[in-house]
Protein backbone atom coordinates (compact mmCIF):
# COMPACT_ATOMS: atom_id res chain seq x y z
CA UNK A 1 0.00 0.00 0.00
CA UNK A 2 1.36 3.40 -0.91
CA UNK A 3 1.84 6.00 1.77
CA UNK A 4 -0.60 8.79 2.48
CA UNK A 5 1.92 11.50 1.58
CA UNK A 6 3.62 10.92 -1.75
CA UNK A 7 6.58 13.07 -2.78
CA UNK A 8 5.95 14.85 -6.07
CA UNK A 9 8.68 17.47 -6.35
CA UNK A 10 11.65 18.70 -4.35
CA UNK A 11 14.31 21.37 -4.58
CA UNK A 12 17.21 21.85 -2.19
CA UNK A 13 18.95 25.21 -2.45
CA UNK A 14 22.71 24.67 -2.58
CA UNK A 15 23.66 27.93 -4.29
CA UNK A 16 21.80 31.23 -4.31
CA UNK A 17 18.59 31.32 -6.35
CA UNK A 18 16.01 34.05 -6.82
CA UNK A 19 13.07 31.67 -6.84
CA UNK A 20 12.00 28.10 -6.31
CA UNK A 21 9.22 26.65 -8.45
CA UNK A 22 7.52 23.46 -7.34
CA UNK A 23 5.43 21.69 -9.95
CA UNK A 24 4.79 23.75 -13.11
CA UNK A 25 6.14 21.03 -15.39
CA UNK A 26 9.34 21.91 -17.26
CA UNK A 27 9.39 25.33 -15.55
CA UNK A 28 9.99 23.70 -12.20
CA UNK A 29 13.27 24.20 -10.36
CA UNK A 30 14.00 20.52 -9.84
CA UNK A 31 14.07 19.40 -13.45
CA UNK A 32 11.74 16.55 -12.52
CA UNK A 33 9.04 17.93 -14.83
CA UNK A 34 6.44 17.48 -12.10
CA UNK A 35 3.08 19.23 -12.09
CA UNK A 36 0.16 19.71 -9.77
CA UNK A 37 -2.65 17.84 -11.48
CA UNK A 38 -5.68 15.69 -10.73
CA UNK A 39 -3.57 12.78 -9.48
CA UNK A 40 -4.24 14.26 -6.04
CA UNK A 41 -7.02 16.43 -4.65
CA UNK A 42 -4.83 17.96 -1.94
CA UNK A 43 -1.16 18.84 -1.97
CA UNK A 44 1.11 19.49 1.01
CA UNK A 45 4.19 21.71 0.85
CA UNK A 46 7.10 22.13 3.26
CA UNK A 47 9.79 24.78 3.24
CA UNK A 48 12.50 24.54 5.89
CA UNK A 49 15.87 26.03 6.71
CA UNK A 50 15.20 29.02 4.45
CA UNK A 51 17.77 31.82 4.61
CA UNK A 52 17.62 34.99 2.53
CA UNK A 53 20.73 36.57 1.05
CA UNK A 54 20.94 40.26 1.85
CA UNK A 55 21.18 41.36 5.44
CA UNK A 56 19.58 44.06 7.50
CA UNK A 57 16.29 44.76 5.83
CA UNK A 58 12.92 43.07 5.80
CA UNK A 59 12.65 40.26 3.28
CA UNK A 60 9.33 38.71 2.49
CA UNK A 61 9.02 35.16 1.31
CA UNK A 62 6.20 35.34 -1.23
CA UNK A 63 4.22 32.87 -3.31
CA UNK A 64 2.62 33.07 -6.73
CA UNK A 65 0.39 30.55 -8.47
CA UNK A 66 1.58 29.13 -11.79
CA UNK A 67 -0.69 28.42 -14.75
CA UNK A 68 0.61 26.38 -17.65
CA UNK A 69 4.12 26.63 -16.21
CA UNK A 70 4.13 30.45 -15.93
CA UNK A 71 3.51 32.59 -12.89
CA UNK A 72 0.11 34.27 -12.95
CA UNK A 73 0.75 38.00 -12.68
CA UNK A 74 -2.86 39.04 -13.06
CA UNK A 75 -3.45 41.86 -10.61
CA UNK A 76 -5.99 41.78 -7.81
CA UNK A 77 -7.18 38.22 -8.26
CA UNK A 78 -5.34 36.73 -5.27
CA UNK A 79 -6.80 37.34 -1.84
CA UNK A 80 -5.02 36.58 1.40
CA UNK A 81 -5.46 37.27 5.10
CA UNK A 82 -3.21 36.09 7.89
CA UNK A 83 -2.56 36.62 11.57
CA UNK A 84 1.03 37.63 12.25
CA UNK A 85 1.89 36.35 15.72
CA UNK A 86 4.93 37.94 17.33
CA UNK A 87 6.98 37.00 20.37
CA UNK A 88 8.08 40.55 21.10
CA UNK A 89 4.93 42.61 20.64
CA UNK A 90 1.21 42.36 20.01
CA UNK A 91 -0.02 40.32 17.08
CA UNK A 92 -1.24 41.99 13.93
CA UNK A 93 -3.47 41.32 10.94
CA UNK A 94 -1.94 41.05 7.47
CA UNK A 95 -4.13 41.02 4.37
CA UNK A 96 -4.14 42.20 0.79
CA UNK A 97 -5.55 41.66 -2.67
CA UNK A 98 -2.69 41.25 -5.12
CA UNK A 99 -1.06 38.69 -7.41
CA UNK A 100 0.84 36.92 -4.64
CA UNK A 101 0.59 35.98 -0.98
CA UNK A 102 3.06 36.49 1.83
CA UNK A 103 4.41 33.40 3.58
CA UNK A 104 7.05 34.82 5.92
CA UNK A 105 8.76 38.09 6.77
CA UNK A 106 12.36 37.53 7.82
CA UNK A 107 15.28 39.86 8.24
CA UNK A 108 17.46 39.62 5.15
CA UNK A 109 20.27 37.18 5.74
CA UNK A 110 20.90 35.39 8.99
CA UNK A 111 21.95 38.17 11.34
CA UNK A 112 22.71 35.53 13.89
CA UNK A 113 24.01 32.17 12.68
CA UNK A 114 21.19 29.69 12.72
CA UNK A 115 18.34 32.06 11.85
CA UNK A 116 15.95 30.70 9.22
CA UNK A 117 12.29 30.38 8.37
CA UNK A 118 10.00 27.41 7.80
CA UNK A 119 6.45 26.80 6.66
CA UNK A 120 3.92 24.23 5.65
CA UNK A 121 1.07 24.75 3.23
CA UNK A 122 -1.94 22.78 2.12
CA UNK A 123 -3.01 23.35 -1.48
CA UNK A 124 -6.57 22.54 -2.51
CA UNK A 125 -8.53 22.69 -5.76
CA UNK A 126 -5.46 23.64 -7.76
CA UNK A 127 -6.11 21.30 -10.70
CA UNK A 128 -9.77 22.26 -11.08
CA UNK A 129 -10.57 24.81 -13.76
CA UNK A 130 -14.10 25.50 -12.51
CA UNK A 131 -13.06 26.98 -9.16
CA UNK A 132 -10.23 28.97 -7.58
CA UNK A 133 -7.02 27.57 -6.02
CA UNK A 134 -6.78 27.70 -2.24
CA UNK A 135 -3.89 27.63 0.23
CA UNK A 136 -3.65 27.47 4.01
CA UNK A 137 -0.46 28.85 5.55
CA UNK A 138 1.37 28.28 8.84
CA UNK A 139 4.93 29.56 9.13
CA UNK A 140 7.59 30.46 11.68
CA UNK A 141 10.39 32.96 11.28
CA UNK A 142 13.46 34.27 13.10
CA UNK A 143 12.95 37.99 12.87
CA UNK A 144 15.52 40.72 13.38
CA UNK A 145 18.52 40.66 15.63
CA UNK A 146 18.07 37.17 16.95
CA UNK A 147 15.59 38.07 19.66
CA UNK A 148 12.25 37.60 17.95
CA UNK A 149 10.22 34.70 16.63
CA UNK A 150 7.20 35.41 14.48
CA UNK A 151 4.56 33.08 13.07
CA UNK A 152 1.96 33.43 10.34
CA UNK A 153 -1.38 31.65 10.29
CA UNK A 154 -4.05 32.09 7.65
CA UNK A 155 -4.89 31.49 4.06
CA UNK A 156 -4.73 32.69 0.49
CA UNK A 157 -6.74 32.08 -2.61
CA UNK A 158 -6.47 32.61 -6.33
CA UNK A 159 -10.08 33.53 -7.06
CA UNK A 160 -9.73 33.03 -10.79
CA UNK A 161 -11.49 29.91 -12.06
CA UNK A 162 -8.48 28.25 -13.62
CA UNK A 163 -6.27 25.21 -13.21
CA UNK A 164 -2.96 25.97 -11.45
CA UNK A 165 -0.09 23.55 -11.95
CA UNK A 166 2.48 24.80 -9.44
CA UNK A 167 3.72 27.47 -7.08
CA UNK A 168 6.59 29.92 -7.29
CA UNK A 169 8.26 30.90 -4.02
CA UNK A 170 10.45 33.98 -4.12
CA UNK A 171 11.76 36.88 -2.09
CA UNK A 172 10.79 40.50 -2.45
CA UNK A 173 13.20 43.09 -3.79
CA UNK A 174 16.44 41.58 -5.09
CA UNK A 175 16.93 39.00 -2.37
CA UNK A 176 17.87 35.43 -3.14
CA UNK A 177 17.58 32.23 -1.15
CA UNK A 178 20.98 30.94 -0.09
CA UNK A 179 19.64 27.82 1.58
CA UNK A 180 16.39 25.98 2.08
CA UNK A 181 14.62 22.73 1.31
CA UNK A 182 11.29 22.86 -0.53
CA UNK A 183 9.07 19.84 -1.07
CA UNK A 184 5.71 19.18 -2.71
CA UNK A 185 3.69 16.13 -1.66
CA UNK A 186 0.40 14.71 -2.90
CA UNK A 187 -2.10 13.26 -0.44
CA UNK A 188 -3.14 9.87 -1.76
CA UNK A 189 -6.80 9.39 -2.55
CA UNK B 1 6.14 6.51 1.06
CA UNK B 2 6.82 10.01 2.31
CA UNK B 3 5.28 10.03 5.77
CA UNK B 4 6.98 7.34 7.84
CA UNK B 5 6.12 6.20 11.34
CA UNK B 6 9.05 6.52 13.76
CA UNK B 7 7.83 5.96 17.29
CA UNK B 8 4.87 6.03 19.68
CA UNK B 9 5.42 6.61 23.38
CA UNK B 10 2.77 6.72 26.10
CA UNK B 11 2.63 6.57 29.87
CA UNK B 12 0.29 7.24 32.77
CA UNK B 13 0.55 9.22 35.97
CA UNK B 14 3.60 11.18 34.83
CA UNK B 15 4.75 14.78 35.10
CA UNK B 16 6.80 14.59 31.92
CA UNK B 17 7.11 12.41 28.85
CA UNK B 18 10.52 12.08 27.21
CA UNK B 19 10.48 11.05 23.55
CA UNK B 20 14.11 10.38 22.73
CA UNK B 21 16.06 9.43 19.60
CA UNK B 22 13.34 10.45 17.16
CA UNK B 23 15.24 12.99 15.06
CA UNK B 24 18.04 11.86 12.77
CA UNK B 25 19.72 12.52 9.46
CA UNK B 26 17.07 10.32 7.82
CA UNK B 27 14.55 13.18 7.67
CA UNK B 28 14.58 16.97 7.54
CA UNK B 29 11.12 17.59 8.95
CA UNK B 30 8.72 15.78 11.27
CA UNK B 31 5.03 15.50 12.10
CA UNK B 32 4.10 14.83 15.73
CA UNK B 33 0.68 13.98 17.14
CA UNK B 34 -0.65 13.82 20.68
CA UNK B 35 -4.05 12.30 21.40
CA UNK B 36 -3.92 11.61 25.17
CA UNK B 37 -3.57 14.35 27.78
CA UNK B 38 -5.95 13.11 30.44
CA UNK B 39 -6.75 12.32 34.05
CA UNK B 40 -4.60 15.10 35.51
CA UNK B 41 -3.94 15.22 39.23
CA UNK B 42 -4.38 18.98 39.03
CA UNK B 43 -5.31 21.51 36.37
CA UNK B 44 -2.21 22.18 34.31
CA UNK B 45 -0.90 23.90 31.22
CA UNK B 46 1.56 21.80 29.21
CA UNK B 47 4.95 22.86 27.90
CA UNK B 48 7.56 21.28 25.64
CA UNK B 49 11.37 21.22 25.62
CA UNK B 50 13.93 19.82 23.20
CA UNK B 51 16.64 17.22 23.82
CA UNK B 52 20.22 17.92 22.76
CA UNK B 53 22.59 15.59 20.93
CA UNK B 54 23.29 13.68 24.13
CA UNK B 55 19.61 13.28 24.97
CA UNK B 56 19.72 15.89 27.74
CA UNK B 57 16.68 18.12 28.19
CA UNK B 58 17.47 21.72 27.20
CA UNK B 59 16.18 24.04 29.91
CA UNK B 60 18.19 27.14 29.00
CA UNK B 61 16.36 30.40 28.23
CA UNK B 62 16.49 29.79 24.47
CA UNK B 63 12.83 29.34 23.54
CA UNK B 64 10.97 32.06 21.62
CA UNK B 65 7.37 31.62 20.54
CA UNK B 66 4.13 33.39 19.70
CA UNK B 67 0.55 32.37 19.12
CA UNK B 68 -3.12 32.68 19.86
CA UNK B 69 -5.75 30.86 21.89
CA UNK B 70 -9.24 30.61 20.40
CA UNK B 71 -11.62 30.08 23.31
CA UNK B 72 -15.28 29.13 23.57
CA UNK B 73 -15.94 31.10 26.73
CA UNK B 74 -14.30 34.47 26.26
CA UNK B 75 -12.41 36.67 23.87
CA UNK B 76 -9.48 35.12 22.06
CA UNK B 77 -6.10 35.75 23.63
CA UNK B 78 -2.52 35.99 22.38
CA UNK B 79 0.52 34.86 24.33
CA UNK B 80 4.22 34.65 23.68
CA UNK B 81 7.59 33.81 25.13
CA UNK B 82 10.94 35.58 24.79
CA UNK B 83 13.95 33.78 26.16
CA UNK B 84 11.68 31.30 27.91
CA UNK B 85 12.92 28.02 29.34
CA UNK B 86 10.41 26.00 27.29
CA UNK B 87 7.85 26.34 24.51
CA UNK B 88 4.48 27.01 26.13
CA UNK B 89 0.82 26.38 25.41
CA UNK B 90 0.57 22.72 24.51
CA UNK B 91 -2.04 20.49 26.17
CA UNK B 92 -4.30 21.89 28.88
CA UNK B 93 -6.37 19.70 31.13
CA UNK B 94 -8.57 20.08 34.18
CA UNK B 95 -8.16 17.84 37.20
CA UNK B 96 -9.54 14.31 36.95
CA UNK B 97 -10.88 14.86 33.47
CA UNK B 98 -10.63 12.58 30.46
CA UNK B 99 -11.36 14.21 27.13
CA UNK B 100 -8.34 13.51 24.95
CA UNK B 101 -6.45 16.20 23.08
CA UNK B 102 -5.86 16.88 19.41
CA UNK B 103 -2.33 18.20 19.07
CA UNK B 104 -0.45 18.44 15.77
CA UNK B 105 3.11 19.75 15.64
CA UNK B 106 5.59 20.13 12.80
CA UNK B 107 9.31 20.23 13.67
CA UNK B 108 11.68 21.57 11.03
CA UNK B 109 15.33 20.51 10.60
CA UNK B 110 16.00 19.66 14.25
CA UNK B 111 18.99 17.49 13.40
CA UNK B 112 20.81 20.28 11.50
CA UNK B 113 23.39 21.65 13.91
CA UNK B 114 23.72 24.89 11.93
CA UNK B 115 20.09 25.98 12.29
CA UNK B 116 17.68 27.07 15.01
CA UNK B 117 15.04 24.35 15.27
CA UNK B 118 11.55 25.52 14.39
CA UNK B 119 8.21 24.20 15.63
CA UNK B 120 4.64 24.90 14.55
CA UNK B 121 1.89 23.49 16.73
CA UNK B 122 -1.87 23.62 16.95
CA UNK B 123 -4.19 21.88 19.37
CA UNK B 124 -7.75 21.54 20.50
CA UNK B 125 -7.13 20.99 24.20
CA UNK B 126 -9.34 19.04 26.55
CA UNK B 127 -9.59 21.53 29.38
CA UNK B 128 -10.73 25.11 29.31
CA UNK B 129 -12.51 24.90 25.95
CA UNK B 130 -9.89 26.29 23.65
CA UNK B 131 -7.69 25.70 20.64
CA UNK B 132 -4.10 26.90 20.30
CA UNK B 133 -2.09 28.05 17.29
CA UNK B 134 1.64 28.66 17.77
CA UNK B 135 5.04 28.96 16.18
CA UNK B 136 8.38 28.90 17.93
CA UNK B 137 12.14 29.00 17.44
CA UNK B 138 14.77 27.42 19.66
CA UNK B 139 17.50 30.02 19.28
CA UNK B 140 20.55 27.85 19.72
CA UNK B 141 22.09 26.23 16.67
CA UNK B 142 22.66 22.62 17.73
CA UNK B 143 21.60 19.08 16.97
CA UNK B 144 18.23 18.18 18.49
CA UNK B 145 17.38 14.51 18.97
CA UNK B 146 14.06 14.45 20.82
CA UNK B 147 11.41 16.27 22.83
CA UNK B 148 9.98 16.32 26.33
CA UNK B 149 6.38 17.21 27.21
CA UNK B 150 5.79 18.59 30.70
CA UNK B 151 2.65 19.21 32.74
CA UNK B 152 3.99 22.04 34.84
CA UNK B 153 1.77 20.91 37.71
CA UNK B 154 0.98 17.41 38.90
CA UNK B 155 0.73 14.24 36.86
CA UNK B 156 -1.23 13.17 33.80
CA UNK B 157 -1.55 10.45 31.15
CA UNK B 158 0.21 11.35 27.89
CA UNK B 159 1.12 9.93 24.51
CA UNK B 160 3.18 11.06 21.53
CA UNK B 161 3.33 9.70 17.97
CA UNK B 162 6.19 10.75 15.69
CA UNK B 163 6.43 10.60 11.89
CA UNK B 164 9.25 11.56 9.56
CA UNK B 165 8.44 13.53 6.42
CA UNK B 166 10.55 11.93 3.72
CA UNK B 167 11.67 13.51 0.49
CA UNK B 168 13.35 11.86 -2.44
Amino acid sequence: MAGAFEIVDEYNVTSAVAEVILGAGSSGSSGLNASIDSTYDTYFVTGSGIVHSSGGSAQYCLLRWTVGGSEDLTANTKQWAQRSMRSDTTNEYRWYTSNYTELTLQDGGAEAPGENSCFYLYLNTFPESSVGSMITVHSVIDQFDGVKAHSRLGGAGDMTKQACDGIKIFGNSSTTFVSGTFRLFGLAK
Amino acid sequence: MSLEFIKKVSDTGISSLVVSDIFSADYDDYLIQQTVYDNASAANDGTMRLLDSGGTVISAAEYYYAGENTRIYNTFTETNGVGATSFGYFGYQDASTTTGVGLTMYVFKPYDSSLFTKCLWQAQVGGSGQARWYGGSHKSAETITGIQFNTGTGTINMDCIVYGIKGF
